[in-house]
């Protein structure tokens, strides 16, 4: 579970949001929604613990065998390393309980391809099939970003079967309607307000 | 709140880290550039002793500014860039202790550095036509004047996104050499910087060798001792009751 009391995000010198009260369970997708430079960066952000609250507490209930894992939209792999390279970086690094398969984000591709030679969607493909085959829970900041329709589709799959047994929270800034329908939050101009949804979390 | 629930530091962990940033600066283009200018270099040097005197010859500077240049363009650990591309988060927060991602970027940098050095044992040996006792002493002397920066490196990879991390260092080590030649004398300065030495006697090697390892050891030590410091704090922030409001931001994991 994570829990949410009386945070205030910043981004600077201006408030992204305050006196924030959350309480995230597995059941459903979390979505955080919002257009951009709502500060949906800054929220989940500060959820992963990468930066302080401005106030109040984060707190993350999890098991130590599965620590919270973070992806932000932005994050890549050094344009000269091979698949190869990262593959076997990945295998090496994924704790031994872990199942070291492929999920169906990534379907493969030459070990010698430079990862430079990958297009924007697949190299993001590559770093979350890495992640992905991690149990625990997940924060990921616009995962569906430059993916195409059958990667977005394979993604969604994936994220709903974690969300069934463990919290997973997703930031995008396209409300959709399984984000109606899993519930949230909606950031606009430093106010929260709750995406309509079956489950009720915001307070 | 720390994601990664081990504190302990897997060593196939750090080798891998470090085999992957070491993979990827050997394949790319900075790489590939380097090496080539110093060869080049290298075989200019070569060509140019035998056409005015026959020989190669030891006291040569031009191996010396080939294996420069070839640093400048080469050294790197790949911290920078894993920075700067968001792969740092990503690994630090996911898959290793921050720990471990300093010593594996850290190793990276050696063995950038042990192949630079090796390829300019490789090049004296040419070009003095076999003679290993010059070449040893040629990569010994550069090679652990090198060694002495690399923890600088690894300071400007830390806060700048430099393509070339070692120039600062460099341009730091001559500024140095200029201000303590005027303070205290060339020669006293070449004895404190460990420039020069007679390759014939031993306790030059040994000075340079303990010189070297001795800034190095440090250096690297010290970067992994704050980057366990800066994990130590943010761990254990998370734990620190404090007041609540807006005047204190905590996370914590329960």
């Amino acid at each position: 579970m994570l829990t949410l009391r009386d945070v205030l995000v910043r981004r600077g010198p201006n408030t992204v949001v305050e006196a924030l009260n959350l309480e995230v369970r597995a059941g459903s997708i979390f979505w955080v929604v919002g257009p951009n430079g709502a500060g949906k960066t800054s929220l989940l952000r500060v959820m992963a613990g990468l930066d302080t609250p401005g106030a109040g507490t984060v707190t993350w209930t999890s098991t130590p065998e599965e620590p919270f894992l973070y992806f932000q939209s932005e994050m890549a792999i050094p344009p000269s390393a091979t698949v190869g390279d990262w593959e076997r970086l990945t295998l090496r690094v994924l704790p031994g309980r872990c199942d070291g398969g492929r999920t169906s984000l990534w379907p493969g591709a030459g070990p010698d391809r430079r990862t430079g030679r990958l297009s924007t969607g697949e190299r993001k493909r590559l770093l979350l099939d890495s992640l992905l085959r991690r149990p625990g829970p997940l924060l990921l900041d616009e995962p569906f970003e430059h993916l195409s329709p059958d990667a977005k589709a394979a993604l969604a799959e994936i994220l709903e079967e974690r969300a069934r047994t463990r919290v997973v929270v997703v930031a995008t800034n396209q409300a959709t309607r399984r984000a109606e329908r899993d519930g949230g939050l909606r950031l606009e101009g430093g106010v929260a307000e709750p995406l309509t949804g079956e489950r009720a979390c915001l307070r | 709140m720390k994601a990664i629930a081990r504190t302990d530091t897997d060593t196939s962990r750090v080798l891998a880290l470090a085999g992957f940033a070491l993979r990827s600066n050997l394949r790319s283009a900075m790489w590939r550039g380097g090496m080539v200018a110093f060869v080049l270099i290298a075989g200019f040097s070569l060509v140019s002793s035998w056409r005015s005197s026959g020989a190669w010859s030891l006291e040569s500077d031009f191996l010396y500014f080939g294996y420069l240049t070839a640093a400048l363009f080469c050294l790197r650990s790949g911290l920078a860039q894993q920075r700067e591309t968001g792969l740092l988060t990503y690994l630090r927060h996911n898959f290793v202790q921050p720990l471990e991602h300093a010593a594996g970027v850290a190793l990276a940098l050696v063995g950038n550095w042990g192949l630079i050095t090796a390829l300019l044992f490789a090049l004296a040996l040419i070009c003095s036509a076999g003679d290993a006792a010059a070449a040893a002493w040629l990569a010994w002397s550069y090679g652990l004047w090198m060694a002495v920066l690399l923890p600088f490196v690894l300071l400007v990879e830390s806060v700048s996104g430099m393509r070339t991390p070692l120039l600062i260092p460099v341009l730091g080590y001559f500024a140095l050499a200029v201000i303590l030649s005027g303070l205290l004398g060339t020669r006293t300065m070449m004895g404190i910087l460990a420039i020069g030495g007679d390759r014939h006697d031993p306790s030059a090697w040994i000075q340079v060798g303990a010189r070297g390892a001795l800034v190095l050891s440090v250096g690297l030590g010290s970067f992994l001792l704050l980057t366990w410091a800066g994990d130590f704090r943010r761990r254990h922030r998370s734990g620190r009751t404090g007041s609540r409001g807006r005047a204190a931001g905590r996370s914590t994991r329960g």
